[in-house]
């Protein structure tokens, strides 16, 4: 896949991979709804350059689940009722999903390469 | 964001050779860098990527303290067990700032050299001595209670958005600087540079 210098992870995300369930809320690294976790480790996409993450393991809301059975993080955000809006839950799910019974979730997708 | 030429530097000259003119900069964790260049406030011509580089190391020293990598995480640096351990102050200072997703991405290099939060700065549409010299201060006569209460000038009241560097600066320590002519080392308080009649320029 080509991909321009400019373009963030989080719009290469959503834009050209379809994988929308990482969402664009303040697009500066505030608010916390783009979060994915790149090597395992949670950031915010928006302000990372895809291309600079050319090779890296990024695993997006739409990995975490493994087949049917949803990840602890995200049962607990039914069991507990704990959407409101919901559009910043598959970000509240990824940056917590590190710490859980299950660390290693399923890699969604590879960086650009 | 502005289009601009993109290359990924092989080793430390190679970067230093690649970072030629006003309008090449030096692209780490990007939490500061690429928030600028979507507000306009940075527009590089070219960016060098120095995410690759050996500089990630946090290693002790023979005659005692730590050396941190510039590409260490902010996050590494603030749980790395000899930082916790001999420095709890800079992990503190570290952790009190940001977020956990910006700590993991943002480098100690870039935290350094990342720029003010200053309102006028951000806004294009606004005079700022910093980002446009000569331009003026929106700061000096607008919303200014997070600027500077010492160090300040009639050209520019921002501040360093630091919390590492206020603890770095309390620690005594150097920075470790490569450019084209070569290492030099600087006392960290002489780092930062206060804004005086040229507040465009932050560091030494």
């Amino acid at each position: 896949m080509d991909v321009q210098p400019w373009v963030t992870l989080l719009d290469l995300l959503r834009e050209r991979l379809d994988l929308t369930g990482t969402k664009k809320g303040c697009d500066h690294g505030q608010c916390g709804a783009c979060t994915v976790l790149v090597d395992g480790k949670r950031i915010n996409s928006c302000l990372s350059l895809a291309v600079a993450r050319d090779g890296c393991d990024v695993t997006t809301i739409e990995g975490l689940a493994e087949g049917g059975a949803l990840h602890p993080m995200q049962q607990a955000f039914i069991d507990h009722d704990a959407f409101q809006c919901g559009y910043c839950t598959p970000a509240r799910s990824a940056r917590r999903s590190r710490s859980s019974p299950r660390a290693a979730p399923r890699h969604a997708r590879r960086c650009a390469r | 964001m502005n289009p601009f030429v993109y290359s990924r530097a092989a080793d430390v000259p190679e970067a230093i050779r690649g970072a030629t003119g006003d309008s090449v900069r030096f692209l780490a964790g990007g939490t500061n860098l690429v928030d600028l260049m979507k507000a306009n406030v940075e527009r590089p011509a070219a960016l060098v990527d120095v995410t690759r580089l050996p500089l990630r190391d946090i290693e002790e020293l023979p005659e005692g303290g730590l050396r941190l990598g510039a590409l260490a995480t902010n996050a590494e640096t603030a749980h790395h067990p000899l930082v916790e351990q001999r420095y709890p102050l800079l992990s503190s200072a570290i952790l009190a700032g940001a977020s956990p997703q910006l700590r993991n991405a943002a480098t100690n290099g870039g935290n350094l050299n990342q720029r003010t939060r200053c309102y006028y700065f951000y806004d294009v549409q606004t005079p700022c001595n910093k980002r446009e010299p000569g331009s003026g201060c929106g700061a000096i006569g607008g919303v200014n209670r997070i600027h500077a209460i010492l160090g300040a000038s009639e050209d520019c009241i921002a501040t360093h958005p630091s919390d590492m560097c206020v603890a770095l600066a309390a620690l005594d320590a150097t920075v470790r600087v490569s450019g084209p002519e070569g290492e030099r080392v600087i006392h960290f308080s002489d780092y930062h540079r206060l804004p005086a009649a040229s507040p465009r320029s932050t560091t030494r």
